[in-house]
């Protein structure tokens, strides 16, 4: 065998060796989706703490405005009724969780629980996303799981169409809402700047 | 220079898969929204504006589609999954192809080197140099040998 031929070999191989590795990731890549594997023990405990930060940041915003002090009238009472709302879903996810659960994150809203304009707008924001982030788990979640975020998540739309009213936005826009990947609710959650 | 079939085929395959691996990051980075983007955008929509009044009798939709919604956030929903694979698939091609090119690169660049000489050439002399400063010889006359001396 000489030496040229063995070269042409050895490229070739590469060739096609490269060629199946990039086919594979491609095919790999277009039908696996990452949130989407069979629901386990533990991948609820991965989603039930994704949605008990959200709780916490929830939980967090409105001991925050009520601390601060700045609201009044149904505004206010929203955010007593709802706050207290959000305490119940921190404690209800971290018995459920036990050990796994995750620890409280370090806030900071700035300057949106100030005024009840800039805490409306960001109520609003956080109820919605609420909902679709338990929405986003929703289809990774074992019976179990489900059957107790469904608990929490029915409450979540009152808070949304609630918040929404106050606000004078349409409190039910569309009868269904496109469904977002639990990164996106992250991503959001975290283009907020709550999360320290 | 001979180009064999084989190298024609590679280098299209390559040029195929850069357009392919370029596109395929453009598209990606042009669909990521930042975070900051995401939350200032959601959730509210065009027709759900708080400056507009609440639509006293919505229309039913029996299948919404995602084109009939148009804030920001709702063009790019549920399209993180495959932004990231658009992106992954882009480097993987990239790589792929950078790593390609180079193979391509050094198997052509030992193909077409020179054989080595077997043998060394023995190299020539240098000629003479004329020097201005030695005296030219006078060639005209003949020289005197030494027995022509003795003869003296």
């Amino acid at each position: 065998m000489n030496e040229r031929r063995t070269r042409a070999e050895i490229f070739e191989r590469a060739l096609l060796t490269g060629g199946a590795v990039a086919a594979g990731g491609i095919a790999v890549a277009a039908v696996a989706d990452p949130a989407g594997s069979q629901p386990s023990p533990a991948q609820d405990a991965e989603l039930l703490n994704f949605a008990l930060l959200i709780e916490y940041v929830q939980a967090g915003f409105y001991a925050d405005a009520l601390r601060r002090g700045s609201l009044t009238g149904e505004v206010r009472a929203f955010a007593r009724r709802v706050g207290a709302h959000e305490r119940a879903h921190v404690a209800f996810l971290r018995k459920a969780l036990g050990g796994k659960a995750r620890k409280a994150p370090e806030l900071d809203f700035g300057d949106d629980t100030t005024s009840p304009e800039r805490f409306t707008d960001a109520s609003l924001k956080l109820e919605d996303l609420a909902v679709a982030g338990y929405n986003a788990a929703a289809p990774n979640l074992t019976k179990p799981a489900l059957a107790a975020a469904a608990k929490i998540v029915s409450v979540e739309a009152r808070h949304a169409a609630w918040i929404r009213a106050i606000a004078g936005v349409t409190p039910a826009p569309d009868a269904s809402e496109p469904q977002l990947s639990a990164q996106r609710v992250m991503k959001t959650l975290k283009g907020s700047g709550y999360l320290g | 220079m001979r180009v064999s079939r084989r190298r024609v085929a590679a280098i299209s395959a390559m040029i195929l898969l850069l357009a392919a691996g370029g596109h395929a990051t453009s598209v990606a980075a042009a669909q990521s929204p930042s975070p900051e983007e995401l939350w200032n955008a959601y959730p509210l929509k065009p027709g759900t504006a708080r400056s507009e009044p609440a639509d006293p009798a919505p229309t039913p939709t029996a299948a919404p589609t995602r084109a009939a919604s148009g804030s920001a956030a709702d063009a790019t929903a549920g399209s993180d999954g495959n932004v990231t694979a658009a992106i992954l698939i882009g480097f993987a091609t990239l790589a792929f192809c950078v790593g390609f090119a180079m193979v391509a690169f050094r198997v052509r660049s030992r193909d077409e080197a020179p054989e080595p000489p077997a043998v060394a050439r023995p190299v020539a002399a240098p000629a003479r140099r004329f020097e201005p400063s030695q005296p030219l010889r006078d060639t005209s006359k003949p020289g005197v040998r030494s027995d022509q001396l003795d003869a003296d």
